[in-house]
C-alpha cells in the first residue's frame, strides 16, 4: 500500500475543507487530529452517493456508513474524495412542484445536482424542457449550488429539507 | 509591489474547498495563476458537456475590479487571439432557454463582452434585477466560484446546444 499523502475533502465539521493525510492511517486518527470525530448518533460516509438517480422510485438510499477504524485505503478516500462527517444517518427531503410532493430518504452525501435529477424524474419532467429547473430550498428560496452536500444544508438539529422545483428565471429587460 | 485586497480577497476565495472540489472534479480549473500583472483580470476554464462541433471546455475572461465589493464581469475568450470569442463561436441555448439569454450576443450594453445575468457588472446596467431575480444579485458574501459554477451548470444542462 502507498502511504503517501492523498488529498481529500470533509464535510459536516464548519465549511468543507480540503485536507491531507497519509493513505494508511486510520479515519479514526485523522478525524481525531481534526477534532471532527462524530459524536453520539452521527456517523462518516465516504464518497458522494448517487443512487437516487438510478434508483428513483426507491424510497431511501442504501448508503452505508463507514467504519473509522478503516485506513483510508480501505476506505478508498483516494478515488472518492469526499468524507462527510458529523452526519445523520438519513435525511428527509421533500421537493414540492405543481401542488404535489415527491419523498426520499436520502444520504447527506447526496449532492443537489442528485436531488434535482431525482426530482425531475419522479415528476416525470422531460430533460430537455427542464433544463431551466433548479432547486429552491424552503424557507428562503436559496438556490444551493449543484455540487453541494444536502448534510451541509441542514440546520444544527434538523433531518429534514425542503425544496421547491422552480424554473430559473430568465434574465429580460 | 504588494497585491491588493481584493487580489488577495480573490486568491483566497480560489483557495477555498468549493473551488477546488470543482478542480478536482474537472469542471473548471484557473489558466493562469492569478498574478498582479494581469489583475483585475484572471480566466479560468469551464468544461462543457460534449456537442458536436464544439469543444469540451471554453476559457473565460474574467474582469474582477473592485473584488468582491463590486460584482465581476466575465466573456468568453480566445486564447489564441487574444480577444473576446467571436460572437459566432459563443455557446448557444435552446430557444426560450436560460442558456440562450445568458449567452446573447446582442441586443444588450456589452454582446459578446459579458454574460447577461444579474451577476455581471455590464448586464446590471440600466436594470433593476432585484425583484425579478433575486437569487442573484451580488453581494459582498458571494464569490468568483458561485459566477464559475453558474456557467458550468449553463454548459451542461440539456438547453446547451453547442456553438
Amino acid at each position: 500500500m502507498n502511504n503517501d499523502a492523498i488529498e481529500f475533502f470533509l464535510h459536516g465539521s464548519g465549511k468543507p475543507q480540503a485536507l491531507s493525510a497519509p493513505e494508511g492511517e486510520t479515519l479514526k486518527a485523522v478525524l481525531t487530529r481534526l477534532d471532527a470525530l462524530p459524536r453520539g448518533d452521527e456517523v462518516v460516509f465516504i464518497g458522494e452517493c448517487d443512487d437516487a438517480v438510478h434508483k428513483p422510485d426507491d424510497g431511501e438510499d442504501s448508503h452505508i456508513p463507514a467504519d473509522v477504524e478503516a485506513t483510508l485505503h480501505a476506505l478508498r478516500v483516494r478515488e472518492l474524495r469526499h468524507v462527510s462527517t458529523r452526519a445523520v444517518r438519513r435525511i428527509e427531503v421533500g421537493v414540492h412542484f405543481n401542488g404535489k410532493e415527491r419523498k426520499r430518504k436520502f444520504s447527506p452525501a447526496t449532492t443537489v445536482a442528485t436531488v434535482l435529477a431525482w426530482a425531475k424524474k419522479r415528476f416525470e419532467i422531460d430533460p430537455a424542457a427542464g433544463a431551466d429547473y433548479v432547486l429552491a430550498l424552503r424557507p428562503a428560496g436559496a438556490h444551493p449550488r449543484p455540487e453541494e452536500h444536502l448534510g451541509e444544508l441542514l440546520e444544527p438539529g434538523s433531518k429534514s429539507l425542503e425544496f421547491d422545483l422552480v424554473r430559473e428565471i430568465t434574465p429580460q429587460g | 509591489m504588494a497585491a491588493s485586497t481584493a487580489q488577495r480577497l480573490l486568491e483566497a476565495d480560489l483557495d477555498r474547498t468549493d473551488f477546488r472540489i470543482g478542480v478536482a472534479g474537472g469542471q473548471w480549473a484557473l489558466a493562469t495563476p492569478v498574478s498582479e500583472a494581469d489583475w483585475p483580470i484572471v480566466c479560468t476554464w469551464v468544461k462543457a458537456a460534449p456537442r458536436e462541433k464544439s469543444p469540451e471546455r471554453f476559457l473565460v475572461r474574467w474582469d474582477v475590479a473592485g473584488y468582491n465589493a463590486q460584482p465581476p464581469t466575465g466573456a468568453f475568450w480566445d486564447e489564441g487571439a487574444k480577444t473576446f470569442l467571436a460572437t459566432g463561436s459563443w455557446p448557444k441555448g435552446r430557444p426560450g432557454s436560460v442558456v440562450e439569454a445568458v449567452f446573447k450576443v446582442s441586443g444588450w450594453a456589452a454582446p459578446g463582452r459579458g454574460f447577461y445575468h444579474p451577476y455581471d457588472r455590464l448586464a446590471l446596467v440600466g436594470h433593476d434585477w432585484s425583484k425579478t431575480n433575486p437569487q442573484y444579485i451580488w453581494t459582498a458574501n458571494n464569490v468568483l466560484t458561485d459566477f464559475i459554477a453558474l456557467v458550468y451548470r449553463w454548459l451542461n444542462c440539456e438547453a446547451y446546444i453547442g456553438c
